[in-house]
This record gives structure tokens, C-alpha cells and sequence, in this order.
């Protein structure tokens, strides 16, 4: 088990918005997290990811405790994600964002740079080089020169996937990757997830789409009311008569 | 490869030619002083522009490192080189020392604490005179001596403050086309999913302020010998307003745009006869009318001409 | 023995809660520019020094008596607040954060230099509004115009209370500041509100300078610390936060005089720095307003 959340809870002022959640994660699989709007899948990423800490819980990755772990070193340890809403970086190409992702693996420093030592060089070289490799991964490699923000919703969403591959990680998290997207965004989507998975990249997903979900995920893990309601293959959870009353409503 | 130095070798030939082109004029004093706030603008490109943290104290760091520079040399007769150093280090130290807390701040309070943290020490520069010499400023400092040269006129401080200035800009362009650029660039962008993609932010914070105030600091000693005469108003708060738009007049995140908003922003009072008491309002009106009119720059506006007028070529 | 003791620290006690009430109502100023437009107005110490120096000059140069100098000026500076919201940040066509900061300074720059060009980088004095010259109480001496300070604050705060509480014209201001949308889609002219919140701040600023400027001196580059300090205040009790702006500016008076009269007068200028510094750090959302864990 590449990722174990156990006992994992936040609670805000007046409301509880994940309860005691468990669930495990199996290293180089495809695990949905799904359940009705407001059910408290984003703040489980968020904590999964290091953007909110828990009130109460563990999160164990590779082994290794992850509270107190800033955002950073998380993604440093091979922990990736992409988000909701996009968030590109404003002011540079798609290429030097993707490359952001790349960086993390290098090790000059500003030294290096300001002098433009043979290191850093390479370094660049490198970094460069797998940010293309993504970029031609995901199929955005012509559009590597253009500025991020002037790509259209869907491929800045397919540039964001790009970005969180190029750290190696072991695992990325995504936060409804096909929200907004049509139905071919949605086919390709789904073809990029089961590559990523060919590469021995786990993959964790939260997505209201559920055609998307029964198509590609092999474990579902089913909340609402910031609990756990059902984990199982898509077949189980299709017929589980509580997922269903939870979406359908009493 | 080689074609690219070109460029910046007509650059530094021309730099290097015009005080012959001035002979004599007080344009030379002018351009000195320009050199030495081109370093300091470059900084708070780096920091502001950059890395996106805004911060109002820049001037504070110039006067940190002109005062270190002055004191030091004059006062305690270290060689002026050391002092520079000395001055630099002592520099960044404070800002790292400012910058742990305060960077952890955002949007306004950061503005406001960096704010408050320049008026302190323009404070101390006033209250500490038996140091400093006071709100009238320090007079008389020592040339700036390198291995046996000791530089006198105008003529002779050009060349070592150009030079330094030059290779400032290029060391500067080397970092923001790094990984390092990057970073402040991700960090200014979405500091969430920087941090997500691996950036360390708090660490790139400091280190964008803490550079940009080194780089403030070795304008300041330079300034300080050149000048052979500083006073607490340079710390103030309309000079730091000033140093941004040196940093954004002539292009933000453009590097060399530095040259160009520095160039003008220096070159206003030479212009305007008895300009003293008309430059706060003219910063102001300057800074107004560049951010609603020409966020972008000089350079900015240059370019979307030129985007303008290759698209009308291809209709 | 006890009698000096007694005395001092009424004396302290009325210097900072005279001070605080400026810092208390340049934070209301703060505070209601930003309950409507979202925009901490860097400018807002500027407004407070022009009051003081146009009061300054109607009353010395143009020979208006003193109530009258009073009024005009909280109009005529009410008015810059107006003509800065319209040239300096209405054109702004893509807001973000660093660009307002930067405008409202730019703005704060440019008042600075032409109160600069008018009235030189002397200081100035005003009269105080009644001429006895001090009171006694409890064995300390001040002057009555810290009365008309704390009790022109009591007299504003209800004034302000009662506007935005009770009367439609601020109950619709505190909605554009909830929601413009919904509120100029309910007719609400959201731009006029704007002007009035503008006008409001401008005119706060101006009546804590009058108020001051005769107890001590008035130069052109004061309202910069005074500025400092009156957002020290609002973010102590809680930006947007009415009550909060007294509270906080009251004080922080308390603390700055205790401070001065007890310890040191070094801290008296970079105690107002630390308490930000400290209340950021700590509480960033004020004394008054309960933090939701984030």
C-alpha cells in the first residue's frame, strides 16, 4: 500500500468535514474517491496533499508519516497533484511550467545559475528535455512556446497533468480531472489516466464523472457526510444500495 | 552562441564610449548615479517584479549599505572594498532577519510591515547621529580605493559602477532564465501549486529578498563613495515608491528594463529646473499613470506595436 | 508619594487614549474604504495631514473662524477622497492586489508632494478649539482638546453606528461591500457608493487631523506613521471592523503612551510596528473576530 489514510478527520467551526476516513491506497493502481457534492473529497486532498492539516489522523506514504510534511517536500518525495480549478503559472510558457515540475529534481543553485556553471547547464538540458518528454506525453508538445494562460481551459488542464508528471512522483492525486470537460476531453482523459498507470504511477482520483470512474478506476472509495459509505470495485459500488440512496437522496 | 554576446557587447562598448561623448558635462555625474541605481532597481525587479513579494523598504537596504559603506571607511578607515562586502553581508542578514516573519505575510501586511520595517531605519539613521551624522547626513567619504587606485572624479567612478552594473544585469538575466527563475516566477503566479510542484517558497522567498537587499546594498556603498555625501532621506518611503518604478517604467520582468525606467527616473530632476520640490509629486503622478495606463512597461508597450503591427502586415 | 503615581499614570492614560482616538478614527477611515471597495487605502494618513494643514490655513490665512475652517476642510478633503477613488483607482481595469497597493502609494506619494509644494516642510500649529488652557484632574494637567478628542471619537462612533445600522443609505453600502453584484443588480448604484465611502474615509481622515494638529505639531510627511499606525489599529481589532477600529485604536494609543511614560520613548514610533507584526503573526484576524481554523 502506497498511500494508507487512517482515522483521518478535519473539523472547521461549526461543521465536521471528514470523519474518522481509512482507506488505503494500492501501489500502481487507479482509486477513485467519489460521493455527492459537498461529501468532503477536496479537503481529504487537500490534507492528503499538505495544503490543510488534519484535526485528528494519520497520513502514511511509502511508509513514511506525512503530517507535518510541507507541501513541498511532499511533492519532493514523490507525492503529485493537480487541481480543481486550474492554476497555471501566470507569466511563463507552457514549457517553463512544466519544467517547474522538472526542478525539483535538479540541484544547482543560485550560484551555479547566476554564473551559468557547466552544472547548471545540464541542469537546464535536462530539465528542458523531460518537460518536452511530458508535454509530447500528454500530446500538448506544439504548444510549448505559448504563454499558459492563453490555452484554452481543457489544455491547460492536459498542461497541469504534464506538469505533475515531470517530477517522477509516485503517485498524483486529481482533483476532478474532467470537470468542464466534454465528452472527447473526457475519452482522452481517460486513455492519459490508464497510460499513466502503464508507467507504474499510482493514481488517485476524486471525480463526479462516473462514467469516467467505472471506466478506469480499479478500487472506488465511496463518502459523503465526510464518512466512508463503501470501498470496493466498480462493480460493487455500482450496486451498493447505500451509494445509491447517498446520491439519490432518502 | 556567439551571436547572442553581441548584442551585449555593443552594449557595454557603447556604455563604455559615452563619458568620451560627454567630456566634461555633468551628464557624467548624472550616469553615475544612474549606474548605481540601475544595481539597485535590478533588485527590486528580482523581488517584486520576480517573485511577486511587495516590498517598500528597498530604500532602506540602499541606505543600510551607503551608511555601512560611509561609516566604516571613513569613520573606522577599512578598506573601502571590505566595507562594501561587510556591508553587503551585514545587509543581508538584516533582511533575512525582517524577511522570516514578514514574508510569511501577504498582499497588504506584507506592503505595511516591510513599510514600517523602512521607516525604522530611517529613524535610526536620524536618531543614531553620533554615528550617522544625523538627519544632515554624513559628509566628505572616502573615495573608493581598489588595489593601489583610488578613484576620484566622476570620469573614474563611471567605468567601475558601469561595470559592476553590467554584469549585475547579466548575472540577474542568468538567474531568472534558471531554475531559481523559475521558482520566483511560480511562487509570484500561484504560490498553492508552486508549492505543490515542489517549491520550497518560504526559502524562495527569503532568498529573493534577501538578494534584491545585498543588491541594494553594494548600490548604496557605491552610491556613498561616488556621491561623498548620504543622508537619512534616502531610506525614505517616496524613494523606495521611486526604485519600483525604476523597476517597472521601463519594463517589469524584462531585466535590462531596468536601464530604461532608472534612466528617466534620474534624468527628471536634471531636466526640471528646481525639481526638489516637485519630485514626490511627480513620482506619484508617474506611478498612478504607469500602473492604469502602461502596466506592462515601455518595453511592454514597444512590443504590442510591434505584435500589432505584424498582425495588420499579415492581413 | 501615591498622589505622583496616580497623577502620572492619569497623565499617560489621557495621552494614549487621545492619540488612540485618532488612530481610532484613521482606522474607521481604513476600514469603511474597505467594507465597500475591498481597497486598503494607502492614502488614508494623507487625508488626515490635509486636514490638519487646509483647517490650518482657512483659519490663519483666509481668517475663517474656527468652525467654519472645520467644516470646509472635512468637505474640501472628503472631495480629494472623491477625486482619488475617481483618477487614481476607478481606471484600473484589472484589479489585483499588488496593483492597488501600488496606486493607493502612488496616490499617498503624490498628496505627500503637494502638500510638500504648498506648505514647505515646515511644521504647523493650530489653535485648540476652546482657549482654557489646561485642566486638572487627579493631580495631572492636560489640555482640554484631548477632551475633544475622545469625545469627538464617542460622537462619530455613534454617528457611524447609527448611519450604517439604521439608516438605508448604510445598510445599502454594507451590501455592496457583501455583494456587489447582488446589490447593484437590486438598483443598488454600487459606483456612487464607492464616491461615498471615498468621501467618508477623506472626511474621518481630515477630522482625526483637525482634531490633533493642536496638541502637536503638523508636517507634511506625518500622515505616512499616522497611516501606519491607523491600519495598526484596524488590523488589531479586525480589518472591516467598526467596533474593532475603536478597540484597536484606543489601544494601541494605550500601549504607545504606557510604553513611552513607563519604559522607553524609543519604542514609542516601532511599537506600533511590533504590535502588527505580533497581531499578524498570531491573530490576523483582529482582537474582535473569531478565527475559523484554516
Amino acid at each position: 500500500m502506497i498511500l494508507e489514510i487512517k482515522e483521518l478527520s478535519r473539523f472547521f467551526q461549526r461543521l465536521t468535514a471528514v470523519n474518522d476516513l481509512s482507506f488505503a491506497v494500492e501501489k500502481g493502481s487507479i482509486k477513485a474517491l467519489i460521493g455527492p457534492n459537498g461529501a468532503g473529497k477536496t479537503t481529504t486532498f487537500n490534507m492528503i496533499s499538505g495544503l490543510l492539516a488534519p484535526s485528528r489522523g494519520s497520513i502514511t506514504f511509502k511508509g513514511e508519516e506525512l503530517i507535518s510534511c510541507p507541501p513541498h517536500v511532499r511533492a519532493w518525495k514523490g507525492l503529485s497533484r493537480t487541481f480543481q480549478i486550474v492554476r497555471p503559472f501566470a507569466e511563463m510558457s507552457v514549457l517553463e511550467n512544466v519544467m517547474v515540475g522538472c526542478d525539483m529534481r535538479t540541484r544547482s543553485g543560485l550560484f551555479s545559475a547566476a554564473l551559468r556553471l557547466p552544472r547548471c547547464f545540464a541542469d537546464e538540458k535536462r530539465a528542458r528535455h523531460k518537460a518536452m518528454e511530458e508535454l509530447e506525453f500528454v500530446g500538448l508538445d506544439a504548444r510549448a512556446e505559448a504563454p499558459a494562460t492563453s490555452l484554452p481551459m481543457g489544455e491547460q488542464r492536459v498542461m497541469e497533468i504534464a506538469r505533475a508528471l515531470a517530477s517522477d512522483p509516485e503517485i498524483v492525486l486529481f482533483d476532478e480531472p474532467a470537470a468542464g470537460l466534454n465528452e472527447k476531453e473526457t475519452d482522452e482523459l481517460a486513455k492519459n489516466l490508464l497510460r499513466i498507470k502503464k508507467r507504474g504511477i499510482t493514481v488517485l482520483l476524486v471525480e463526479h464523472d462516473m462514467r469516467l470512474v467505472m471506466h478506469v478506476s480499479d478500487q472506488v472509495v465511496v463518502i459523503n457526510y465526510g464518512s466512508l459509505i463503501a470501498e470496493g470495485t466498480p462493480t460493487e459500488i455500482r450496486n451498493n444500495s447505500e451509494v445509491i440512496t447517498a446520491y439519490l437522496g432518502k | 552562441m556567439m551571436i547572442r554576446i553581441v548584442p551585449y557587447l555593443l552594449f557595454a562598448l557603447f556604455i563604455y564610449l559615452l563619458p568620451l561623448l560627454l567630456a566634461g558635462s555633468y551628464w557624467i555625474h548624472v550616469l553615475v548615479i544612474i549606474g548605481t541605481y540601475v544595481i539597485a532597481a535590478a533588485g527590486v525587479d528580482l523581488v517584486v517584479g520576480f517573485a511577486g513579494q511587495l516590498s517598500l523598504c528597498q530604500a532602506a537596504f540602499f541606505a543600510l549599505g551607503a551608511y555601512a559603506s560611509a561609516i566604516l571607511t571613513t569613520t573606522y578607515r577599512v578598506d573601502p572594498l571590505l566595507a562594501l562586502i561587510v556591508g553587503m553581508i551585514f545587509t543581508g542578514l538584516v533582511a533575512y532577519g525582517v524577511g522570516a516573519p514578514v514574508l510569511r505575510l501577504k498582499g497588504y501586511y506584507l506592503a505595511i510591515a516591510t513599510l514600517g520595517f523602512g521607516l525604522i531605519i530611517q529613524s535610526c539613521l536620524v536618531t543614531l547621529a553620533q554615528y550617522t551624522g544625523g538627519p544632515d547626513g554624513f559628509r566628505d567619504i572616502v573615495a573608493l580605493k581598489v588595489g593601489g587606485y583610488t578613484f576620484k572624479t566622476d570620469e573614474q567612478y563611471y567605468y567601475p559602477i558601469w561595470t559592476v552594473a553590467m554584469l549585475i544585469l547579466l548575472l540577474t538575466r542568468n538567474i531568472v532564465r534558471s531554475k531559481a527563475g523559475r521558482a520566483m516566477l511560480a511562487l509570484r503566479g500561484d504560490d498553492v501549486a508552486a508549492s505543490a510542484m515542489g517549491v520550497d517558497i518560504a526559502r524562495c522567498k527569503i532568498q529573493a529578498f534577501v538578494l534584491s537587499a545585498m543588491y541594494a546594498s553594494l548600490a548604496g556603498g557605491l552610491y556613498a563613495h561616488s556621491n561623498r555625501f548620504i543622508s537619512p532621506q534616502m531610506a525614505d518611503l517616496s524613494r523606495s515608491v521611486e526604485m519600483i518604478i525604476m523597476a517597472v517604467l521601463g519594463g517589469i520582468r524584462t531585466v535590462f528594463g531596468v536601464l530604461i525606467g532608472t534612466t528617466i527616473m534620474k534624468s527628471i530632476p536634471e531636466v526640471l529646473e528646481s525639481f526638489l520640490d516637485y519630485q514626490m509629486v511627480v513620482t506619484g503622478a508617474i506611478l498612478i499613470a504607469l500602473l492604469l495606463y502602461m502596466p506592462q512597461g515601455l518595453i511592454g508597450v514597444v512590443r504590442g506595436v510591434i505584435l500589432r503591427l505584424r498582425s495588420r502586415g499579415e492581413h | 508619594m501615591e498622589n505622583t503615581y496616580l497623577s502620572q499614570a492619569v497623565q499617560f492614560i489621557f495621552a494614549g487614549l487621545t492619540s488612540g482616538s485618532i488612530y481610532a478614527l484613521v482606522a474607521l477611515g481604513f476600514d469603511i474604504i474597505y467594507n465597500v471597495t475591498l481597497v486598503v487605502n494607502l492614502a488614508q494618513g494623507e487625508f488626515l495631514m490635509l486636514g490638519a494643514m487646509t483647517m490650518i490655513s482657512l483659519h490663519t490665512v483666509f481668517k475663517l473662524p474656527l468652525p467654519l475652517a472645520l467644516i470646509f476642510s472635512t468637505l474640501i478633503v472628503g472631495g480629494v477622497g472623491i477625486l482619488f477613488d475617481r483618477f487614481a483607482i476607478r481606471p484600473l481595469k484589472k484589479p489585483s492586489i499588488m496593483l492597488l497597493i501600488l496606486l493607493t502609494l502612488g496616490g499617498s506619494t503624490f498628496l505627500k508632494g503637494v502638500a510638500l509644494l504648498i506648505w514647505g516642510k515646515d511644521p504647523y500649529t493650530a489653535p485648540t478649539f476652546t482657549k482654557i488652557k489646561s485642566i486638572s484632574f487627579l493631580g495631572a494637567s492636560f489640555s482640554p482638546q484631548m477632551l475633544w478628542v475622545i469625545g469627538a471619537l464617542v460622537v462619530i462612533s455613534v454617528v457611524l453606528w447609527f448611519f450604517f445600522e439604521r439608516t438605508l443609505i448604510g445598510k445599502a453600502m454594507r451590501a455592496c461591500a457583501e455583494n456587489p453584484r447582488a446589490a447593484s443588480l437590486m438598483g443598488v448604484n454600487v459606483k456612487t457608493f464607492v464616491m461615498i465611502s471615498y468621501f467618508l474615509g477623506g472626511a474621518l481622515g481630515a477630522l482625526g487631523g483637525m482634531l490633533i494638529a493642536p496638541v502637536s505639531f503638523m508636517v507634511y510627511d506625518e500622515g505616512t506613521m499616522m497611516g501606519l499606525k491607523g491600519f495598526a489599529s484596524a488590523v488589531l481589532g479586525g480589518v472591516g471592523s467598526y467596533p474593532g477600529a475603536v478597540v484597536g485604536g484606543l489601544v494601541l494609543g494605550l500601549l504607545e503612551s504606557l510604553s513611552t511614560g513607563y519604559v522607553s520613548s524609543i519604542f514609542k514610533d516601532i511599537l506600533a510596528f511590533l504590535v502588527l507584526l505580533c497581531i499578524l503573526v498570531l491573530k490576523p484576524t483582529g482582537l474582535m473576530k473569531h478565527s475559523d481554523d484554516k
